[in-house]
């Protein structure tokens, strides 16, 4: 019997046995995976800074936290640092921080100054045996000239508001559209915060550029009736960085099942030595009442 | 000009002096279709050829004398004729084959149709409408699903159709329906391809290496040809299926014949009934339509004019303001003329446009969010084949195409993203089919490409080298360079309302090398045994850049992309067939390693991209028993990669509040792998007749013990602070049953 003879016998029973054992051997397969195996092996406990610096306002309270295993329960007392060194720096001046004893809390000292526009500022934390550096470089002033209500299809003005008062701001609910505008920043981007009177989440937008020096509010945003206040933030380098990197990836990654898609990425922190967020940011605000939408037209 | 110049004066060589030349068509007599790769010979000489895609076939270099000709191709009664030839004769000699019919040989007959080409060429797969019709399916037969089914090809979920071919994503994968290529190839977002198995006459795909006739993407060709129809009688075929129904026509038109085919869904009815019970279930149906008129103008020329039309719409209004809306469609059409302009030159000439629209629309309380992207494009193509001597055959040809692309992104009635481009792609590629000894076959070949965004010419060599060893062994070997300039934004494992950008200026276009070898035996009629080894080097790589801030006005390619990336994927594929007799069927094995690299992703590092698979196994037989078949298909693969959340953080939601949000930190990107894939089908169908008529009933079964796949990986946190991983699984059992009939 030649080769070729040999190979084409072995062919079909080899294919038939192939099929019969894999039908045969496959259902055997369907073990239940153990919960643990889909967290990753844990990271090296790492310093996390939560510290947004606001022009205008007194220097912030600084969280100063670790990392924790993701697949144990999250207690924040066991995740604070409350023995950390914590300095804010400008120029010559240190702004050395003194921790409140719980939570990670620590506050600047009593005689800071505001945070300054147009001002780089940096921070150094010593904790849990590890450095932890950043600058940022704070935005100029933010302020809104003018909220106007424009027309949704040819965007003309309709009216203006006035950027001073709530109540005599006064919007029925889905009527045009409302634009902020202002004289545009240095900065990459602006993040835009509509709070209710009770508010029940205080998300704010992804960031969003704005050239030109114009917003246009979502309605779905806006609560169907009552006062609301908006506050416009102007983010510096630091602030956007992450804000961006961390509404990519993860639960909020724009896309059908969001981790099903290459989105779950590390988050952009500009901190050596660290994770979490070390920005700053200018604000300014305007409040309006929304009127419900009249239906019975 | 200097392709086009070697071009003409490759043209200008006489074929042969002071010796006769046969030519002619080789056509199947029961329906008139043009047979590819029939073998044509003189018998007890060196002298023969193969016949072209066009069934043309063209012996030269005859010196005077009597012979006998043979035309022989698997499945037909071998035509033998005797001829007297004198010197410097030119005898036209067009053949008609007689099919046999034989029980268990039809797939012989079908698989081998491309045998020329299979033995030429590395990676090159071949499979016909009848093989696909056997296979067990989802739902419907369906092209894309079954080519799933080979090694070297995965999908991304048991909910897509997309082709991933050796380490490729589909964008580097083009798909072309009658030389036309389609922008989004799928229905139900994935579920199944817009091929309608009825009018599909053949499917020839390039894993790797591919010849330069073709160009425009990293990875993989797919080549799908819709049938000519019957030129002898008119006839018809169709099928029923829980979810759709489908039917196509064909017979005799004038001096040639015509095709049609179509398709739609018929769920609205189930789903406005599972609407009144249920919220929240969306209307949708999808379509398509081919269509396909041959006509013989003269013994020298023929034209065909097809085209393709298909849509899909989604819709779920979930209140008086709120709704969500998907539409998408391709649109085709094509004039192919085909000229005999000698006994030995034949040209192939097409002119082609078509549309692609994607619409994705929301509205959330007054606020509209809107995605719409529109491709058309006007195409005009020729190739020439010319046989000079027994030695070359010669190929050569143009394809100039332009394109108006927009894309555009808008949120409550801002613009945010508005890419426009005309741009135009000029191709031109010639190729030599050199038949260097009798055991030995190179082809060269060189592709130069001009795109406008870049006013520069990319030259693109090609190679591929086959060498036949004694017992029915041959080595292959190929490689070749290859460009892409369009880039496809989609969502993995999800590909409804895809979306297609081409890059300009500011982003330098993909490029692949690809290196293909491998070898294949055939140790006799009807049996195929092949082991291949890939390795393709990517350079130039894109991908969407989520962390764009919103609202930017961007208008370019790199406000779109990360760019910069680099990429290889390599593997061994090990493939045994038996294709006739009562069993068929295959066993595939692939070996693989995918890897990409971006400085902006990853923090810089090499990481596995989800559709990485280390072994991919596939059984696939069939059993025919009198008039019932018995199918089965069991697939074992590696689980997919993900990333896995290796740390826990919280920061502030808000300074006022003081509330915290978690967050998760990932380890490096798709460190973890999901549990192997497993799943087994299984078919049983029946011939009958009724009326007169051929039927045939079927029961499918899809993931028969209803194995639950995983699919990806979800992390939630609950109340108490404890972090949960949810894994989403795929399908679970799904049986179908079906009709399909001829009339």
């Amino acid at each position: 019997m030649d080769r070729r003879t040999r190979v084409t016998r072995i062919i079909p029973p080899v294919l038939t046995v192939a099929l019969l054992a894999g039908l045969a051997v496959h259902p055997g397969c369907s073990g239940e995976r153990d919960p643990a195996s889909l967290f990753g092996p844990a990271e090296k406990v790492t310093v996390v800074v939560d510290a947004v610096l606001y022009v205008d306002r007194p220097l912030p309270e600084i969280l100063i936290t670790r990392t924790r295993a993701a697949n144990v329960a999250f207690v924040e007392e066991a995740a604070s640092v409350n023995d950390a060194e914590v300095t804010v720096l400008q120029g010559l001046a240190a702004y050395r921080y003194e921790s409140v004893g719980h939570l990670g809390r620590y506050l600047p000292p009593p005689d800071a100054p505001k945070v300054r526009p147009n001002t780089e500022y940096r921070l150094l934390v010593r904790a849990l045996g590890s450095e932890v550096r950043s600058v940022t470089k704070t935005p100029a002033r933010l302020s809104l000239d003018e909220i106007v209500i424009v027309e949704e299809t040819s965007m003309e003005v309709i009216r203006r508001l006035e950027p001073e008062s709530t109540l005599r701001n006064q919007v029925v609910y889905r009527e045009g559209l409302i634009e902020v505008r202002f004289d545009p920043l240095d900065v990459e981007a602006y993040q835009v915060i509509v709070l209710e009177e009770e508010p029940d989440d205080e998300g704010g937008s992804p960031p969003l550029e704005a050239r030109d020096g114009r917003l246009l509010l979502p309605w779905f945003a806006i609560g169907s009736s009552g006062e609301h206040q908006v506050e416009v933030y102007a983010l510096d380098r630091n602030l956007f960085d992450f804000l961006r990197s961390v509404e990519a990836s993860g639960e909020n990654a724009f896309g059908f099942g969001s981790l099903a898609g290459d989105t779950f990425e590390r988050p952009v922190f500009n901190l050596d030595g660290g994770v979490g967020v070390f920005g700053s940011a200018s604000v300014d605000t305007f409040g309006f009442v929304v009127l419900p939408e009249d239906r019975s037209g | 000009m200097k392709l086009c110049a070697v071009l003409l004066i490759l043209l200008l060589i006489p074929a042969s002096a002071q010796a006769a030349t046969i030519s002619g068509f080789v056509t199947d007599r029961s329906s008139g279709e043009f047979l590819p790769s029939a073998n044509v010979f003189l018998r007890g000489t060196s002298l023969g050829a193969l016949s072209n895609d066009n069934g043309y076939y063209a012996v030269t270099g005859i010196p005077a004398g009597s012979y006998v000709l043979v035309v022989s191709y698997v499945g037909y009664e071998t035509y033998r004729d005797t001829l007297s030839l004198g010197a410097e004769a030119y005898l036209r000699k067009d053949v008609e084959l007689v099919p046999t019919v034989l029980v268990g040989e039809t797939a012989v007959v079908e698989a081998d149709r491309n045998r020329d080409e299979r033995l030429a060429q590395p990676g090159f797969v071949a499979l016909q409408a009848a093989v696909l019709q056997e296979l067990p399916a989802i739902g419907e037969t369906d092209l894309l699903r079954s080519l799933q089914l080979l090694p070297g090809i995965q999908a991304s979920s048991d909910i897509s159709s997309s082709l991933y071919v050796r380490g490729g994503g589909p964008d580097q994968t083009q798909i072309l329906l009658d030389q036309i290529p389609l922008y989004n190839p799928s229905h139900a977002f994935g579920f199944f391809s817009i091929f309608n198995p009825e009018a599909i006459k053949d499917m020839r795909l390039h894993k790797s290496a591919y010849p330069a006739s073709y160009g425009g993407n990293l990875g993989a060709v797919l080549d799908v040809t819709n049938r000519d129809g019957n030129r002898n009688e008119l006839h018809g075929s169709g099928g029923i299926s829980l979810i759709s129904m489908r039917t196509m026509i064909e017979g005799p038109l004038a001096n040639g014949s015509f095709m049609v085919s179509g398709r739609r869904t018929y769920l609205e009815p189930i789903l406005a009934y599972i609407r009144t019970h249920v919220e929240d279930i969306p209307g949708y149906y999808f379509y398509d339509m081919n269509a396909k008129i041959n006509q013989n103008l003269s013994t020298s020329d023929n034209l065909v004019l097809s085209g393709y039309f298909g849509r899909d719409d989604l819709s779920l209004e979930t209140s008086e303001d709120d709704f969500f809306e998907v539409r998408w469609g391709n649109s085709a059409v094509t004039g192919k003329w085909t000229h005999l302009f000698s006994p030995t030159l034949f040209g192939n000439f097409v002119v082609s446009g078509s549309d692609y629209t994607s619409r994705l629309s929301a509205n959330f309380d007054g606020t509209e969010i809107l995605f719409r992207n529109s491709i058309r494009d006007i195409s005009v193509k020729g190739d020439l084949d010319y046989t000079a001597d027994g030695e070359h055959a010669i190929k050569g040809g143009f394809r100039g195409t332009r394109y108006r692309f927009r894309f555009n992104r808008s949120f409550n009635q801002d613009d945010q993203l508005d890419l426009r481009l005309r741009p135009y792609v000029i191709s031109a590629y010639a190729q030599d089919q050199w038949q260097a000894r009798p055991s030995t076959s190179i082809r060269l070949g060189l592709r130069a490409n001009y795109y406008s965004e870049r006013d520069k010419i990319d030259l693109e060599p090609r190679i591929s080298f086959s060498q036949r060893l004694s017992g029915g062994l041959r080595l292959k070997a190929g490689g070749g360079r290859y460009h892409q300039y369009l880039q496809l934004i989609t969502t993995e494992g999800f590909s409804g309302g895809d979306f297609w950008v081409p890059l300009d200026n500011s982003v330098p276009a993909g490029q692949a090398w690809h290196y293909v070898i491998g070898a294949s035996w055939d140790p006799s009629p009807g049996y195929r045994l092949s082991l291949e080894s890939y390795y393709h080097r990517l350079g130039n790589l894109v991908v969407v850049d989520n962390t764009r801030a919103v609202g930017g006005d961007e208008t370019r390619s790199e406000d779109v992309f990360i760019t910069g990336g680099r990429g290889y994927a390599t593997g061994v594929e090990a493939f045994v067939e038996r294709l006739s007799g009562r069993l068929t069927g295959w066993i595939g094995y692939t070996l693989g390693w995918t890897r990409r690299q971006f400085p902006e992703v990853n923090q810089g590092a090499w990481y596995p991209p989800k559709y990485d698979r280390r072994h991919d196994l596939v059984v696939s037989a069939n059993y025919r028993a009198g008039r019932w078949t018995f199918g089965g298909n069991v697939i074992f693969a590696t689980g997919q990669a993900f990333t896995p959340a290796a740390a826990r953080y919280e920061l502030r939601e808000s300074a006022r509040t003081g509330a915290r949000e978690d967050y998760f930190l990932p380890t490096g990107r798709n460190t973890a792998r999901l549990l192997p894939y497993h799943r087994t089908d299984l078919s049983v169908k029946q011939d009958f007749r009724l009326f007169g008529r051929n039927l045939q009933w079927y029961l499918q079964v899809f993931n028969a013990y209803n194995h639950r796949n995983e699919w990806f990986v979800q992390y939630d946190t609950e109340d108490d602070g404890v972090t949960t991983a949810d894994v989403v699984k795929m399908l679970p059992i799904v049986p179908t049953i079906g009709l399909n009939y001829d009339f």
